[in-house]
């Protein structure tokens, strides 16, 4: 191999060529622009330096787009100088010793000079002499005006040094770079080129670049390091893929291997792939350059597998990263030099060139300079020019020595600048090749954790130099899902919230829900999360169904007395969060707790009036001829409030009213004294008066009786008249009471010694169960009652006429009841019944005493039909109808203790009537008569 | 009236006149006696006699003495109309007024006395009108011209033809009838009133059997206003 050190070889890049300073030669100082080339001059120096080991100037400071002037080191030998040839990427740039060149757009390119006599002399030798008699110079360029490019070896070998630059936009402005040679070496921060040596291995240059927009820019260059001793002779520092990173899309661009004639000489294998899924496996004597078009812009890879020998054991791979784009405003490249027009030359002699003169002479002569367009690199293509060299014999061809044709050996003049090459862009699919100036979009990361954008790059593939960076290799991106994760990432179960559930509670509770988690599963696809497979997960939160128990409350039940009685407290059945429900929610026994009570203390006041009848006995008492008791008597209205106090209803308060003493009188006459004080029915009248019989003739002095009254008829009443019987009343002397004799006819027939017949009575008729109006002792008022309740309550008063009322009074009297009468077993009665005009209805015995409208007091069977009844008030009521029945049952009457005809008028069934009082005037006369009788008995005698 | 008991009629006033004037000079004469201090019933009043109004015992006298029968029918009449009209417990100003003017009447009461005192009425008269009367009369010295019916009252008392034994006794008999009502019914009259109008033995009898019985109407009220007070106790 050779000492590539040795080659001089600049690898610069930078926007700016710098134009060395034309310094005359150090030695003659002579400037030579002998010819007419673009150059500016010839510097050079007669017997001065090799061109091969002189630098090339200016082409660190290459700018896009404009022409940049290059230089030889001004030493450099005037005579090769003058014969220099400078070229880059098959195109020739100039000759001489300094140029001016151009070349467009994105790229890097190997520029080389090359003496013109070199070239010519090494056409006949092979390749890889021509190599191993290298006479010229290179640089390593590279021109931007669109992106960053690191411009460096591709390949190299231990142990040696390799500079690598940046080129740089012109608009953009860099304020640090920073070098990472990824060997754990320290990081170098430079703007300049730097150095480094690699280890045997694929190996990366990384740099990172921050402008003065505060834009980072990260790039990486790979190099494969060989050993030193790989045997292979070309020299590798300088083998590099060369042409344009950014091509146009659908244009076909170049891209060249530089070393072309020693890979030629070494006959190499290389295969392009252009990375947009085309490659070209081809010589190096045919593709070396190659021509590729890419059809898509975007960012490819280019490779240049190089296989030197016939193994595998010496290959290397070149890798470019090429842009496509969808438009350029210029091919990219270098710009040819201008074709000088050709220099006027005379006329020659003519002579026969066929003509020789030395028989079997033997010469070469140039054939026709042809262009061939070959196949280049991947894809690339090239316009090589050959000539024929033709061997010539000079034979006898006729009369003549001609010169005849032996061999004819095609001689390649020039190797065209390969072009249109495709790129092999290495993808995670694997190789794809891209077409000159194809730029396709790939991916750091298929499926990175961001947006695609953010690792997207473009790789264009420019002449078979593949911009971007080897990252990246995927020509698919899905937009991941930031956080979440990258495109496909699934996360199962994932919990999105939370629904709730109803729980089932024994009382059909409603509201009771579980909590639980929503889960689903999520994925990321192409950025968007999408969510699939929703369901229910665990329970977050159980519900919990409801815990009743009784509760108790403030309330108390009614109480079940206005005053001391009980209530029970009201215990409610409460869920355990406190709602009110019905009891049989409530399992427990119901707790009970009782406390004594005053229902309503309002209520439980009462105040009762008890109205008493006081008497107290009067200074006046009856005259001597009546019996009876004169009183004072008032009402004593008492009226007692209670209430409630301690739970217990007691007296509170008590007020008395008295009402003035008033002076009754209860004075009678004795036959209505003894009557009352005897008062037989007519049954009872019946019955003594059949015991009279019977003990007559033992008893004189009911004999007596019987003799003197036993033909008395007077109205109907008689001793033993059905319908009203007289009957006598006893009283005895020696005590002065009333003697009862017997109404049952086989009582015993002993008669006090001392009695005798105090009056003679009748019967009491009375009126069937009609009303009367009436006073108990302790009742407020005088009411009407019915007979029998006032017999049997033996109300002390009735209400009377008062002694001086007249027909039209309307007031009544309490006037003492002497005696209630009536029967003591059910009779037959005949009855007459009065049907009123009023509606009113009376049914009274026949001999009951009526109020006559007259004022006459008469027996019912007195009355007509048309006459009237009285009512209080002296209201007339016309009699419609009377009707005689017979009426099975008792009858009634009163005995008031009062002689008063006034207060002998009762009120039955709403109608004046009389009481018994009037029953006995029938006898008034009889009794008379024996009052009298009594008087005067035995006063005559003498 | 018929004929009979015309000169009956005649005849009883003309012993009714005698009859009164022996009345009146029997109760001369008891007073007399009385003085004497001869009489039971002196011992028992020990009062001194109320002398007897002379004019009216002079009118009952001569009244009685020349009652005629006529007169008696037409007193009859009255005073059946005065007991029916006392019956009714409603009388209206007529019938009160016919009571009143005859209560109030002193020829009216005059008569009465006439009637209870003739001879001739006492003999043949119907009870019913003594009754009528004494009733009358009675109820004219409880509320008409009560000092003149009580005069009267004492005169009929005084009549002295109860006290003769000799006396038809029908008369007699119907005159202590008379007198024991009317000694029984005046108890406005005092006692010792009535005492020093005693005629003799026979109305002291009855005099004696009427404060007997309004004693034990007393005893009886009595007893009565025990119970009531024993009731009262209850």
């Amino acid at each position: 191999m050779r000492n590539t050190m040795l080659l001089k070889t600049n690898l610069v890049a930078t926007t700016f060529l710098l134009l060395a300073g034309c310094k005359p030669g150090a030695g003659t100082g002579n400037v030579n622009s002998a010819n007419g080339f673009s150059t500016s001059g010839i510097i050079c120096q007669d017997s001065g330096m090799p061109l091969a080991d002189s630098a090339i100037s200016g082409s660190d400071r290459l700018v896009s787009g404009q022409s940049n002037t290059l230089s030889l080191d001004a030493s450099v030998d005037c005579a090769e100088a003058k014969q220099a040839v400078w070229s880059a990427g098959g195109v020739t740039l100039g000759k001489g010793s300094q140029i001016s060149a151009k070349i467009n757009g994105t790229g890097i390119y190997l520029v080389s000079v090359d003496s013109v006599a070199n070239l010519a002399s090494s056409k006949s030798i092979s390749s890889k002499l021509f190599a191993n008699s290298k006479v010229g110079t290179s640089a390593l360029v590279g021109v931007t005006n669109s992106t960053l490019l690191i411009v460096g070896p591709q390949v190299g070998t231990e142990f040696n040094a390799y500079t690598f630059s940046l080129a740089v936009p012109t608009r953009t402005q860099l304020v640090s770079a920073e070098w990472n040679f990824n060997d754990g070496s320290p990081v170098v921060q430079s703007l300049t080129p730097v150095s480094h040596s690699f280890r045997v291995g694929a190996r990366s240059v990384t740099v990172t670049t921050v402008d003065t927009n505060n834009q980072t820019t990260q790039l990486t260059h790979t190099i494969s390091i060989l050993p030193l001793t790989s045997g292979v002779d070309c020299p590798l520092e300088n083998l590099v893929i060369t042409g344009p990173t950014v091509v146009a899309a659908e244009t076909i661009s170049n891209f060249s291997l530089s070393e072309a004639s020693c890979l030629t000489a070494e006959g190499t294998q290389i295969t392009w792939n252009f990375g947009d899924g085309t490659s070209i496996t081809g010589t190096a004597a045919d593709s070396i350059t190659v021509r590729h078009e890419y059809s898509v812009a975007g960012n490819y890879t280019l490779t240049a597998t190089i296989r030197f020998g016939s193994g595998d054991a010496n290959t290397v791979t070149l890798t470019r990263e090429i842009k496509a784009e969808s438009f350029l405003e210029q091919m990219p490249g270098p710009v040819p030099e201008p074709i000088p027009s050709p220099m006027p030359t005379p006329t020659p002699v003519p002579v026969d060139p066929n003509v020789c003169a030395q028989l079997t002479a033997t010469r070469t002569i140039d054939g026709q300079v042809r262009s061939r367009t070959e196949l280049c690199g991947l894809n690339g293509q090239r316009e090589n020019t050959y000539r024929d060299q033709i061997t010539q014999v000079c034979q006898v061809s006729g009369e003549n020595q001609i010169w005849t044709e032996q061999t004819r050996t095609e001689v390649q003049l020039s190797e065209g600048t390969c072009t249109k090459q495709s790129c092999q862009l290495a993808t995670a699919t694997g190789n794809q090749i891209l077409t000159d100036g194809q730029t396709v979009t790939v991916y750091t990361a298929a499926n990175p954790v961001g947006q695609c954008l953010a690792v997207q790059e473009n790789r264009t593939c420019t002449n078979g130099v593949l911009s971007g960076s080897l990252n990246a290799q995927h020509l698919t991106c899905e937009n991941g899902c930031a956080d979440f994760g990258p495109n496909g990432t699934v996360k199962e179960g994932v919990i999105i919230g939370d629904v709730s559930t109803p729980v089932a509670c024994a009382f059909g509770e409603q509201g009771i829900v579980n909590v639980v988690h929503q889960i689903a599963d999520r994925t990321c696809q192409s950025g968007q999360v999408i969510t699939s497979n929703n369901r229910l997960g665990e329970i977050k939160t159980a519900g919990l169904c409801p815990v009743y128990n009784y509760v108790q409350t403030e309330n108390w039940n009614t109480c079940s007395a206005d005053c001391g009685g009980s209530q029970n407290r009201t215990f409610e059945c409460r869920g355990n969060s406190g709602e009110v429900v019905s009891a049989d929610r409530c399992t427990a026994v119901i707790p009970t707790e009782s406390r004594i009570c005053d229902g309503n203390l309002e209520a439980a006041k009462s105040s009762s009036t008890a109205v008493t009848e006081e008497e107290i006995g009067s200074s006046a008492v009856c005259p001597k001829n009546q019996i009876g008791v004169i009183t004072q008597e008032r009402s004593v209205t008492v009226t007692i409030n209670k209430a409630c106090v301690n739970h217990q209803i007691s007296e509170v308060s008590r007020d008395t009213v008295a009402t003035p003493y008033v002076t009754t009188t209860y004075c009678r006459d004795l036959v209505t004294a003894r009557c009352s004080h005897d008062s037989l029915s007519n049954q009872g009248a019946a019955g003594r008066h059949q015991w009279m019989l019977k003990c007559q003739n033992e008893v004189p002095l009911i004999k007596e009786f019987l003799q003197n009254f036993e033909q008395t008829k007077y109205k109907n009443i008689g001793l033993n008249n059905t319908a009203r019987h007289l009957y006598p009343t006893f009283m005895e002397t020696k005590n002065k009471r009333t003697w009862n004799a017997p109404t049952n006819p086989i009582a015993s027939c002993a008669v006090p010694a001392t009695a005798y017949i105090a009056a003679v009575c009748v019967s009491s008729c009375a009126t069937p169960d009609q009303t009367i109006i009436a006073k108990a002792k302790h009742d407020p008022s005088l009411q009407e009652v019915k007979f029998i309740d006032a017999l049997t309550a033996n109300m002390a008063w009735v209400g009377t006429l008062q002694s001086n009322s007249i027909m039209s009074s309307k007031d009544l009297q309490k006037t003492a009841v002497e005696n209630w009468v009536t029967e003591l077993v059910d009779t037959v009665q005949p009855v007459l019944t009065f049907k009123l005009k009023s509606g009113g209805e009376v049914k009274l015995t026949s001999n009951h005493a009526v109020l006559h409208e007259s004022g006459m007091m008469k027996m019912a069977s007195e009355f007509k039909v048309g006459d009237n009844l009285l009512q209080l008030g002296a209201k007339k009521d016309e009699i419609l109808s009377i009707t005689q029945s017979n009426y099975n049952g008792k009858v009634y009457n009163v005995f008031v203790k009062s002689n008063d005809l006034k207060k002998n008028v009762v009120v039955i069934n709403g109608y004046l009537a009389g009481t018994a009082f009037y029953q006995n005037e029938g006898a008034t006369d009889l009794n008379r008569s024996l009052f009298k009788q009594r008087l005067i008995k035995g006063v005559l005698e003498k | 009236m018929n004929t009979n008991k015309f000169f009956i009629a005649t005849g009883l006033v003309s012993v009714l006149v005698a009859a009164g004037w022996y009345t009146q000079h029997t109760a001369l004469t008891k007073v007399k006696k009385t003085e004497r201090a001869v009489s039971s019933f002196e011992t028992k009043t020990n009062s001194k006699a109320v002398a007897a109004n002379p004019t009216v015992a002079a009118e009952i006298k001569t009244n009685a003495e020349s009652i005629r029968p006529r007169e008696v029918v037409e007193l009859s009449k009255h005073l059946v109309q005065i007991k029916l009209i006392q019956k009714k417990v409603f009388k209206n100003d007529a019938e009160l007024n016919v009571v009143e003017s005859f209560i109030n009447s002193r020829p009216r009461l005059q008569s009465l006395a006439a009637l209870l005192t003739n001879r001739d009425v006492l003999l043949d008269m119907n009870s019913a009108d003594h009754s009528n009367a004494v009733d009358v009369l009675i109820a004219a010295s409880q509320s008409g011209n009560t000092q003149y019916a009580e005069e009267l009252i004492l005169e009929i008392i005084r009549d002295g033809k109860i006290e003769n034994e000799n006396e038809n006794q029908t008369v007699r008999q119907n005159l202590a009838g008379i007198k024991a009502e009317l000694m029984y019914h005046a108890v406005r009259i005092d006692n010792r009133t009535v005492q020093n109008s005693i005629s003799g033995p026979v109305t002291q009898k009855i005099w004696d059997n009427v404060q007997q019985a309004q004693a034990d109407n007393v005893t009886a009220s009595q007893l009565e206003r025990r119970a009531q007070v024993a009731q009262q106790s209850r």
